[in-house]
């Protein structure tokens, strides 16, 4: 399993642990974030949500089950597993993390080829979800390259691999429409793109406020222009 | 006493003198724990040294600091003391091969 782009927060107030930690873990691709308390181990799960947390359970005034109090009161606890690195092989400890939502444990001394192996495991069964963001497509903004493939006094066609809907609004880029300064125009999509081929669509666009001087500019051009 | 030769994982050459750093610091809170008979301390850096040592590949001081913490626990001065005694030993002639 490839670890880069991961994230792991290890909470352990040991520095040493921790630099070696950092070594082991860093080595094999991990993006690792520390914290050396229960309270700075949840302010940086709020901030970095990682895909794994490294808990150790004596954190001098502190320990790793208030951690685990606190993280089950976060929406949707179950997705960031927890692993425990513990020094005490105490069952009833143990047992008390399980049902505070830890997935494994981890006795030191801690050896990179085990601790390794118990990540990559508990990765493999979290991931997170798709979240439905229907209500909040109005905003979301997409960047994509296209051909800007023919021009018209009222519209022109980009060609992407992506299908515009009808009468989306977008914002054009391009060098060539700056030269004929046609970039601080408004656009939108007429009907929806046609498939074209390999992929690609044909996403007819409208100028929206185009002057009969930026209009003139295009009538003075041949047709198919390309870019 | 002898060296106690250990071989270490080249990996871990750049960050063994911090760790052996901050061992010699260990033993400076330690000593002066024991001035003060705070054991609660020497407790919190044997756990400590129980936790770490072994990763970096110095199991028998990791094993040191395990028997210390549990002397300190239960508040026996002259196990710890004993202890302390063989940690500084170890210390001071380890002598490390990374392979």
């Amino acid at each position: 399993m490839d670890l880069r782009n991961k994230t792991i927060l290890v909470i352990d107030d040991d520095d040493d642990l921790c630099l070696l930690l950092q070594k082991m873990l860093g080595g094999s691709g991990l993006n690792v974030v520390r914290a050396s308390s229960a309270s700075a181990g949840l302010e940086l799960l709020k901030k970095h949500a990682p895909h794994i947390i490294l808990l150790d359970l004596k954190l001098g005034e502190e320990n790793g089950l208030t951690f685990l109090q606190q993280k089950k009161l976060l929406p949707n606890p179950e997705l960031i597993p927890v692993i425990i690195m513990t020094a005490l092989n105490d069952k009833r400890v143990l047992a008390l993390c399980l049902s505070l939502g830890a997935v494994d444990f981890i006795i030191k001394p801690i050896s990179s080829p085990k601790l390794l192996i118990k990540i990559k495991k508990h990765l493999k069964d979290a991931s997170f979800p798709t979240i439905n963001l229907r209500s909040e497509r109005a905003f979301a903004s997409l960047e994509c390259e296209g051909d800007l493939t023919h021009l018209n006094e009222v519209s022109c066609l980009v060609r992407s691999s992506i299908r515009l809907k009808n009468g989306a609004e977008l914002k054009l880029k391009a060098q060539f429409l700056e030269d004929l300064g046609l970039n601080n125009l408004s656009f939108r999509t007429v009907g929806q793109g046609l498939y074209e081929s390999s992929g690609r669509f044909n996403n007819e666009v409208a100028f929206l406020g185009i002057t009969e001087r930026q209009a003139q500019q295009i009538r003075m051009l041949t047709t198919h222009v390309k870019r | 006493m002898a060296k106690i030769l250990v071989q270490v994982d080249k990996d871990l050459a750049d960050i063994m003198p911090t760790f052996l750093n901050n061992r010699t610091k260990d033993i400076e809170i330690i000593t002066q724990a024991l001035v003060k008979a705070d054991m609660k301390s020497i407790e919190v850096v044997a756990h400590k040294l129980a936790g770490n040592a072994g990763g970096y590949g110095l199991a028998e001081l990791g094993l040191i600091g395990k028997e210390m913490e549990a002397a300190s626990k239960q508040q026996n001065v002259d196990e710890v003391k004993k202890l302390f005694q063989r940690m500084k030993d170890y210390l001071e002639n380890l002598v490390i091969n990374f392979v």
